[in-house]
């Protein structure tokens, strides 16, 4: 992928890029919001950071500049405030998600990610497929190998994220946030029990497994090789 | 207090205009009665100077010239009396009687300014005149001595000016008095706040006497002083805080990077001693991100996000999500909700709050335990019930556990910030909600009592 990084601390900008780098993307960073912009509205991006508080041009701004002029890239807010009204600010603004400081860089790649997997015709898929499991959206049904699995509502649209972003990585955080709609820490890994649930339904009885945990990270699913 | 001080003051100045408004209606007063005074005793004066006229017209016709010249000369010889003041003048201007200097009779009314007739008894040699064309050409003057007119005057002019005095003496006095006490409680108030200001922060203004805007502006100055007070208290407390209880996770962070430095490891040795700083350093973020949420939210500038939160399906949800892990580690989780409540608040810190609640739940009693989530509607508003059978917290504890990095004797070895009631407590304070605790015989019973929307 192709990623624009605009953040104007030089440490959280080179500890992003970098590591972005690693995990084989295209990376360019701008410090200030006039340098983002120019870049923002010149290049194709897969997908945006942008610091929420730039010097020049602030990150609201910055947006919804480029979005006004017809840029539709994913973008990532970072922020150091994650409240629940600077976060809608945020997303009016035309983010598409919002990471609060300080943040894991694991949580950072997993979203961006997600983000640039955002389907853009959600309706048209009906039927979601990974390897012998299948997903039936419209009659809320999941078959594996044809064999008939009952998930629970909350199990169903646990494994429905997982499907929509299956081979990437995604945290305990993204799946609090778009399954129960929670935007706070727990203490407790309460997405781990419900994981292990889910993975016990779909997996128990079959040989392979296809939900994976990657440590320090979070959770993926997988087409058996 | 300085004269220039008390000039400076808005008080004086008002009490100084009052004063100029005062005299002012005072003189037009006076005014308007001595121009009806005077009107009143000038139309008498000629009155009777034109009965006068009529009685020697009278006389003309009755004697002819003879008779009348007769009656003049009587009447010129008696004297001046107050207002007999006469002088003929035939056809070709000869005079013919007088009891005045001579000089050139004006027609009809008129004032006229009498040569040497101050020496006559004529207040400034005035004299009010009315003149007399007789048939024959003689022309009369009967003239009146205003003296009347200038006494009234002069008795207005003194009146008034005695008046007025009292009239100024008495704005500037009150002006004085009334800016001095004014100057009094402002001085105070202003040598108190410098006083403070220097640091005596924990002084306050007396108070004052009297329940006027002074005593008023004192008794807010304190209020304002003791929310600052709490305030700053707050906040040391919170630094007090961060220093003594980040300190320990700190020192074990250091402790695991400098042993991870000093020692040649196998990299995977190396990993697990990174993972476990990793850990340690999340740790020490929640801790942060939960007093600053604690501050954040006593500083109360958040109630501005405030919206509509289905408190029902929130709750259902938390419930729900925690309902795995708390069978998974042994208790038994019972959740009863009664749809369609909502609250005005902020989603995110209600979330926070009941998860804080069920996880001390889980997290402080022993597997076997049944918990339980109850969500009613009361006459009040919502009533939020999370209780457990466990082992409870004693009564004289129960005050103490929603302070800050507070953790009890028993709950030492489990894992946790010591912040999780604390919290509980802010966002329950921020949402008008009162939190119990209370006794659940066995166990603990935390009711959060929340105000209708």
């Amino acid at each position: 992928m192709k990623i624009l990084v605009v953040e104007d601390d030089a440490d959280t900008a080179a500890y992003v890029a970098d590591g972005l780098r690693e995990s084989g993307h295209t990376v360019d960073v701008a410090a200030n919001g006039r340098d983002g912009l120019f870049l923002a509205a010149d290049g194709h991006y897969d997908a945006m950071v942008i610091d929420r508080m730039l010097p020049g041009i602030d990150g609201i701004k910055l947006v919804q500049t480029i979005r006004a002029t017809g840029v539709r890239s994913p973008v990532l807010f970072l922020s150091a405030r994650g409240s629940v009204p600077d976060r809608v600010s945020g997303l009016d603004a035309g983010a598409d998600d919002y990471l609060t400081k300080p943040f894991a860089f694991s949580e950072l790649l997993a979203r961006l990610n997600a983000l640039s997997r955002r389907p853009v015709d959600r309706q048209v898929e009906t039927v979601l497929r990974l390897g012998d499991l299948e997903m039936d959206l419209s009659k809320r049904t999941v078959h594996r190998a044809g064999q008939r699995i009952e998930l629970q509502q909350r199990e169903f649209q646990l494994l429905e994220y997982l499907m929509r972003h299956a081979e990437h990585v995604v945290t305990r955080s993204m799946l609090l946030e778009a399954v129960w709609e929670f935007h706070f820490d727990t203490q407790t890994n309460v997405v781990d029990t419900h994981i292990s649930r889910l993975r016990a339904k779909i997996e128990r009885g079959f040989p392979t497994q296809l939900i994976h945990t990657i440590r320090g990270a979070g959770y993926v699913i997988r087409a058996p090789h | 207090m300085r004269l220039t001080n008390l000039l400076a003051t808005t008080a004086f100045r008002v009490a100084l205009a009052n004063a100029a408004a005062f005299s002012l209606v005072g003189i037009i007063v006076f005014a308007v009665l001595f121009a009806l005074s005077r009107e009143r005793i000038l139309s008498a004066l000629d009155n009777d100077l034109a009965a006068d006229a009529r009685t020697l017209l009278v006389t003309f016709a009755d004697a002819g010239p003879s008779g009348l010249l007769a009656t003049m000369e009587r009447r010129v010889a008696a004297g001046p009396g107050s207002h007999d003041f006469y002088l003929l003048h035939a056809a070709d201007g000869q005079l013919l009687a007088r009891n005045l200097p001579d000089f050139a009779i004006p027609p009809q009314w008129a004032w006229v300014q009498v040569p040497g007739g101050q020496a006559l008894g004529l207040p400034d040699g005035m004299l009010r005149t009315v003149s007399v064309d007789f048939p024959n050409g003689w022309r009369l003057l009967i003239g009146s001595n205003p003296r009347q007119l200038y006494d009234l005057r002069n008795t207005f002019l003194g009146v008034l000016l005695w008046t007025e005095l009292g009239i100024i003496l008495f704005g500037l006095a009150s002006g004085y008095f009334v800016s001095r006490r004014v100057l009094r409680g402002v001085q105070t108030i202003a040598d108190e706040a410098g006083r403070i200001g220097e640091g005596e922060i924990d002084r306050r203004i007396p108070r004052l006497s009297g329940g006027d805007e002074i005593a008023r502006i004192g008794v807010a100055v304190n209020l304002m002083l003791d929310r600052i007070g709490a305030l700053t208290g707050n906040l040391r407390q919170v630094t007090d805080d961060i220093a003594h209880d980040l300190r320990t996770p700190l020192s074990r962070l250091r402790q695991k990077l400098e042993r991870a430095s000093l020692h040649d490891g196998s990299a995977a040795d190396l990993r697990a001693t990174m993972e476990q700083a990793l850990a340690e350093t999340d740790a020490i973020i929640a801790t942060f991100n939960a007093l600053l949420r604690i501050a954040q939210i006593e500083g109360q500038d958040r109630r501005a996000g405030f919206s509509d939160v289905d408190l029902s399906g929130l709750v259902s949800r938390l419930a729900e999500i925690y309902g795995p892990s708390a069978e998974d580690a042994g208790h038994h989780m019972r959740a009863e909700i009664s749809p369609g409540l909502h609250v005005r608040g902020d989603a995110d810190m209600l979330g926070q709050m009941v998860a804080n609640l069920i996880e001390n739940g889980m997290r402080h009693t022993p597997p076997g335990t049944r918990l339980s989530v109850d969500l009613h509607e009361v006459p009040q508003g919502a009533r939020l019930t999370i209780a457990d059978n466990g082992p409870g917290i004693p009564p004289d504890e129960r005050g103490r556990v929603f302070g800050r990095f507070v953790r009890l004797d028993a709950s030492r070895g489990t894992p946790g910030t010591g912040l999780g009631l604390a919290l509980v407590k802010a966002v329950a304070d921020l949402h008008g909600a009162s939190v119990a605790l209370e006794d659940n015989a066995p166990g603990l019973r935390v009711s959060v009592a929340f105000p209708r929307p």
